[in-house]
């Protein structure tokens, strides 16, 4: 993928792309008493650039404007050099894909993009099938598209756009709806596009989104140029960095920044982000190892239980119809809420189950049904797009040298120490640790010594499950949440379970920040879709060569 | 008869519960028989879906894919026992979970012009197999429970294969080699005393209901002519799971009649919710169309949970031979 080098004639101001294709000169676009953009000025050439900002920022509007759909009240607007509001000949070169659902319904796939071409008038019959396969929708081809889902009917759309094999590709919001997978698929579609030497422009309101797909970012806040960088991990492929919040630059400033880091402090800034996921996956790894401690039950719903916490603080937060309060606040109801989940599940579901005798390969079972209910009831409720918290959103880096966060994620790495540091207070000091404790070597003998096992359980339940929300909470505002992360995360609170000992408290500590570096760092390496994989090859490792883990004992593997 | 309950025939005999039957057979050889607690079911799948479609997509036919299909089934089972099979229930199935989903991330990370393609995934490589379809143009079948040619061509050859593995099982379960899978579901140690060699005969139950899985795959992949790594998540090995269970481990017609209902069930209740919405019994603001699909998986959940707890012998199973019943 082409690396943008800085500028040609001295000015490396990242708005501007050096060999722009599109160029938006002082534009200002203004409907009745609204201004939508104002005196924007910015460039855009080959490669992906994403287009960044909030609802009503004005992406739209300049996506219009620069398709010449809408005209400008001020300024110029050139694609390759022409006016698409004057020139027709352009248009032959430029595609819109817009946000609506702008498919007939009744077609097929194929009938549609024909139908496209046709309107183009095409000569190459070959067209409209070349474009589908592009997007990987040929064996779909023909059904209808009304029997779509959001992803395919997105790809559709793109697959019409490039019928006519256009130069400059816009595209408006088009990660909006399509499902975490279909994501991943469409933005190796950009990125493809963009490598062969297409403009494609991205629009998006999720940092995230567009981190992973774009060379260069140019955020609108106000329909005026907030923000523009090229993303400097990109300028290095290998070390590509999914956690990191886009270094963001003033524009007036932009000149001043040279993304050459060196490689010490790309690691070092890779270790900072990977400390701060392991205590994400900490908080859901003690509560794991907890439950397995007192019971012996390995509880692959503990996924959905972080998922649960990163979505109810949404939902109080974020979420339009909610009440929408301060994130802070709503971080701490859905922490206790997650502990009162936990709680219902051990009243109502385990303890009945224990007391049924129910043995330990059903219970596993037990667990994967809850999964899979939790899971689906969450996409029933918050739909399929990973869903970002609506407060500190946009924060600058600090930080000493090249361990630099920004200071949510710091507050998050600080909080979470706390926590684990409570935990471990209580463990240690207090008597239900003690009794904790007990349970967890021997829970006939704890019972028999008057220990009150059943309420030990209980309170580990809630307190596992409460642990978990938080990490749930903590990954939704480092970056965000969906509906499907539980298994995801649940592989990863294995891989850091197993890898500091299962029932083992230090253990699962230890584990998760290990392996959270371990992936990250990783991303200097390897793409950054893959490092997960990372995590669980170790896993796999470390159950062969040491299955019982760094601090666990032997008799417990079997 | 209401054409929800003629849909939900259709599905109970179609492609896909053919597929999953074949797939439930080999699940139910590893865990119903012999206890394995294998997570990474659906990585069978992959590996002989994949390897089907990578043999043909470089230009070997397809008779050669299979094969080459087959035999990286046999391979993974290799790859997951040999390390694994000396582990616990539990640790066998955080291992084989993961390992399954790292093969799918690591086909996943490939770009679009890598061996497997990525993300974009492999098509059309099984026009070979439909060219020898000996069934003529048309649609087969009454009312709505009818299939295209194609569809009645992989339903024939899924069936016969559901048949003959079903009475492999048959067989083997009332060999001596059957025996000693099933002593050491029940007891591994005193299988281990009897100077069986405990680990072998895991190893073997592995791979051969791998292999049977891994022509699963390669039957829904030629149906679809498609791969794709999205396809093979985890929740794939929990719906076999729940086939299983439902028509009780341990049993050999337990993997069809599981299938079978499995299918049935969900397409009549998508059918029966669909139509409730419809004629405005259910809000749609509580349950829209769009989300039937997605509710029907709570409800493979919720009825997966009260299978473990309430009948775990499933429709055909026997309640004395049953490692999930394990007290």
């Amino acid at each position: 993928m082409a690396v943008l080098e800085p500028h040609p004639n001295g000015t490396d101001d990242p708005a501007f792309a050096p060999d722009a294709t599109v160029v938006v000169d002082d534009v200002s676009v203004w409907f009745g008493q609204k201004v939508a953009l104002s005196e924007l000025s910015c460039s855009f050439g080959p490669g992906v650039t994403g287009l960044l900002g909030p609802n009503g920022a004005g992406k739209t509007t300049l996506m219009r404007a620069l398709t010449g759909l809408i005209p400008v009240n001020q300024g110029n607007v050139r694609i390759e050099g022409s006016d698409p509001r004057r020139e027709r000949a352009v248009h032959a070169r430029m595609a819109l894909v817009p946000e609506d659902e702008a498919v007939p319904a009744g077609l097929t796939a194929r009938q549609f993009v024909r139908y496209i071409a046709d309107l183009h008038q095409l000569p190459d019959r070959a067209a409209p099938d070349d474009a589908l396969r592009t997007v990987g929708m040929l064996d779909a081809a023909d059904r209808r598209v009304d029997t779509f889902s959001k992803g395919m009917r997105q790809r559709t759309k793109v697959a019409a756009a490039l019928v006519k094999d256009p130069h400059v590709l816009v595209l408006d919001e088009p990660l909006n709806g399509a499902d975490p997978v279909q994501r991943v698929n469409l933005i190796t579609l950009f990125k493809d596009l963009g490598a062969q030497g297409r403009t494609v422009i991205v629009s998006s309101h999720v940092l995230s989104e567009v981190e992973r797909l774009a060379e260069r970012l140019i955020v609108l806040m106000h329909g005026r140029l907030a923000a523009a960088g090229i993303a400097p991990f990109m300028a290095v492929p290998p070390g590509t960095v999914t956690f990191v919040i886009f270094p963001l630059v003033p524009p007036s400033e932009a000149g001043h920044t040279t993304p050459h880091t060196s490689a010490f402090d790309q690691i070092a800034g890779l270790s900072l982000d990977g400390i701060e996921l392991g205590l994400i996956i900490a908080m859901g790894a003690l509560g794991l190892s907890l439950i397995f401690g007192v019971t012996g039950l390995v509880n692959f719903a503990q996924g959905e239980l972080v998922t649960f916490g990163g979505l109810a603080a949404w939902w109080l937060s974020t979420w339009g119809p909610g009440p929408g309060l301060p994130l802070i606040l709503s971080g701490v109801l859905a922490v206790a809420a997650g502990g009162l989940l936990g709680c219902g599940l051990e009243l109502g579901m385990f303890r009945p189950l224990r007391r049924r005798r129910t043995g330990n390969v059903a219970l596993i079972v037990v667990t994967i049904g809850l999964s899979l209910v939790l899971s689906n009831l969450y996409l029933i409720m918050v739909g399929g797009n990973p869903l970002q918290y609506a407060e500190y959103v946009l924060q600058t880096e600090v930080g000493p040298g090249p361990f630099t966060l920004t200071p949510k994620d710091w507050t998050v790495v600080a909080t979470s120490i706390v926590l684990i540091l409570i935990t471990g207070f209580l463990l240690q000091r207090t008597r239900y640790g003690t009794a904790l404790r007990a349970v967890s070597d021997n829970p006939d003998l704890a019972s028999s010594s008057g220990i009150a096992v059943e309420r030990v359980i209980l309170i580990t339940w809630i307190g596992g499950a409460a642990l978990a929300a938080s990490g749930g909470v903590f990954l939704g505002i480092a970056t965000a949440v969906s509906w499907d992360m539980g298994l995801e995360m649940l592989l990863l609170l294995f891989a850091a379970v197993i890898l500091g000992g299962i029932g083992t408290v230090y253990g699962a500590v230890l584990g998760a920040l290990l392996i959270g570096i371990v992936t990250q760092v990783s991303t200097y390496w390897i793409n950054p879709e893959a490092k997960n994989a990372v995590a669980f090859l170790v896993l796999i490792g470390v159950l062969l060569v040491r299955p019982q883990g760094i601090l666990g004992r032997r008799e417990r593997v079997g | 008869m209401s054409s929800a309950f003629q849909d939900a025939i259709a599905a109970g005999l179609g492609v896909q519960a053919a597929a999953f039957a074949l797939a439930a057979v080999g699940l139910n050889l590893q865990f119903g028989y012999t206890g394995l607690l294998n997570f990474g079911l659906v990585a069978f799948l992959m590996v002989g879906a994949y390897g089907t479609a990578i043999t043909v997509n470089e230009g070997g036919p397809l008779w050669l894919g299979v094969l080459v299909g087959i035999a990286a089934s046999v391979g993974l089972g290799l790859v997951f026992g040999l390390p694994t099979l000396r582990l616990r229930a539990d640790y066998l199935a955080i291992v084989t979970i993961t390992a399954g989903e790292t093969l799918r991330i690591i086909i996943n990370a490939g770009g679009q012009n890598s061996f497997t393609q990525g993300p974009f995934g492999i098509q059309q490589f099984a026009n070979s197999f439909f060219k020898i379809n000996p069934f003529p143009t048309g649609t087969y079948g009454p009312g709505r429970v009818s299939f295209s040619e194609s569809d009645l061509w992989v339903m024939t050859v899924t069936w016969a294969l559901v048949a003959l593995f079903s009475l492999a099982v048959y067989r083997l379960v009332r060999s001596p080699w059957g025996r000693v899978i099933k002593a050491i579901r029940e007891d591994e140690d005193a299988a281990r005393s009897l100077g069986k060699n405990v680990f072998a005969y895991k190893l073997q139950s592995l791979c051969l209901g791998g292999v049977m899985a891994g022509c699963a795959g390669i039957m829904l992949a030629l149906s679809q002519q498609n791969v794709s790594p999205t396809y093979y998540l985890p929740a794939f090995t929990f719906f076999i799971y729940t086939i299983v269970i439902l028509g009780g481990p341990g049993s050999v017609w337990g993997p069809i009649i599981g299938a079978a209902a499995f299918w049935f069930l969900i397409q009549f209740t998508a059918g029966v919710l669909t139509d409730a919405i419809g004629s405005g019994w259910i809000p749609s603001s509580l349950l829209s169309t769009d989300e039937v699909l997605t509710f029907r998986y709570v409800l493979v959940g919720l009825g997966l949970i009260a299978l473990v707890v309430w009948r775990p012998q499933g429709i055909a199973g026997n309640r004395e031979e049953l490692l999930i019943d394990d007290r």
